[in-house]
């Protein structure tokens, strides 16, 4: 396994949740992270790609208007609300559904071949316990053994 | 094992999919069924609750102006399409998420024990295989071995 990233450089876990919407958080801390220059090289080329436009086409929002939006400051509950008033706003179900989405991510879908990938080039190959990517994410960036 | 059910008294699978979405044909077909007095005696409990509860929730309608809307007549598509106009606009990353979520549903989350007690009431409690709600409820009402 590569040697274990400098924690200044990792944004949050993908699990965790601002006004009950899981990932959230951690799209916002990486675009921060970035433009202090102190974001993990490894996250930058899916920047704005994968996870992250997933969740833009779920807020029904660009990435580059969000990201703009971050830069402007404020904290994470206040950007959801701009979201919600830019995007579309979302009801309890539409954060379960989201949720449990993002959780199950890697699970027998379109991401279970990068999933595997990832684990191999992290030297996680024979760690059949990691079936998400949620879950590989948080080994991989040491928030779980 | 339960006698078989009378086909006609069933709707189609909850992977079926009108324009893009899964479950939706079945909660429709459910209704339809209903007001008929055909329906299966077993769907009659969770008829609006449970996961046509979650699908309405997640179109921003209601169970009960979509049944109303449903027995008014029209395809599945130009229901689909009421919803919309009546409830919120789903783009592809939204079908994109339900479809997913729904098609993982109780594997590995808090309807897990759930699918464990219907598979014991149906008599599948050794299908190891069945992981899965939408697999359940096809094998269950004989659409799946």
């Amino acid at each position: 396994m590569a040697s274990p990233a400098d924690p200044a450089t990792l944004p949050c876990s993908p699990a965790d949740e601002v006004g009950g919407l899981a990932y959230f958080p951690r799209m916002l801390a990486k675009i921060r992270l970035h433009a202090q220059a102190k974001l993990w090289e490894d996250l930058h080329a899916n920047l704005g790609k994968g996870m992250d436009l997933w969740c833009c086409g779920f807020l029904h929002l660009s990435y580059e208007d969000l990201k703009a939006r971050v830069l402007e400051g404020g904290s994470d509950d206040e950007i959801l609300q701009w979201c919600e008033r830019h995007g579309r706003p979302l009801n309890d179900t539409d954060k379960q559904v989201w949720r449990q989405f993002t959780a199950k991510i890697g699970q027998e879908d379109r991401a279970s071949r990068l999933l595997t990938k990832w684990k191999t080039e992290s030297g996680l190959a024979d760690r059949d316990d990691i079936t998400t990517m949620g879950h590989y994410i948080d080994v991989a960036e040491g928030r779980k053994a | 094992m339960p006698a078989p059910i009378d086909p006609s008294t069933l709707p189609c699978s909850p992977l079926n999919e009108a324009c893009g979405l899964v479950y939706f044909p079945r909660m429709v077909a459910k209704i339809r069924l209903h007001a008929q007095g055909k329906l299966w005696e077993d769907l009659i409990a969770n008829l609006g609750t449970a996961n046509d509860a979650t699908c309405c929730g997640f179109l921003h309608v209601s169970h009960a102006d979509l049944t109303a809307r449903v027995l008014e007549g029209g395809s599945d598509e130009e229901i689909f399409q009421w919803c919309q106009e009546h409830g919120r606009v789903l783009n592809d990353m939204d079908k994109h998420v339900w479809n997913n979520f729904y098609k993982k549903m109780a594997w590995n989350d808090e309807l897990t024990p759930r699918l464990a007690s219907r598979k014991a009431e149906s008599g599948l409690a050794h299908r190891d295989d069945i992981i899965t709600m939408p697999h359940y409820i096809d094998v269950d009402e004989g659409r799946l071995p």
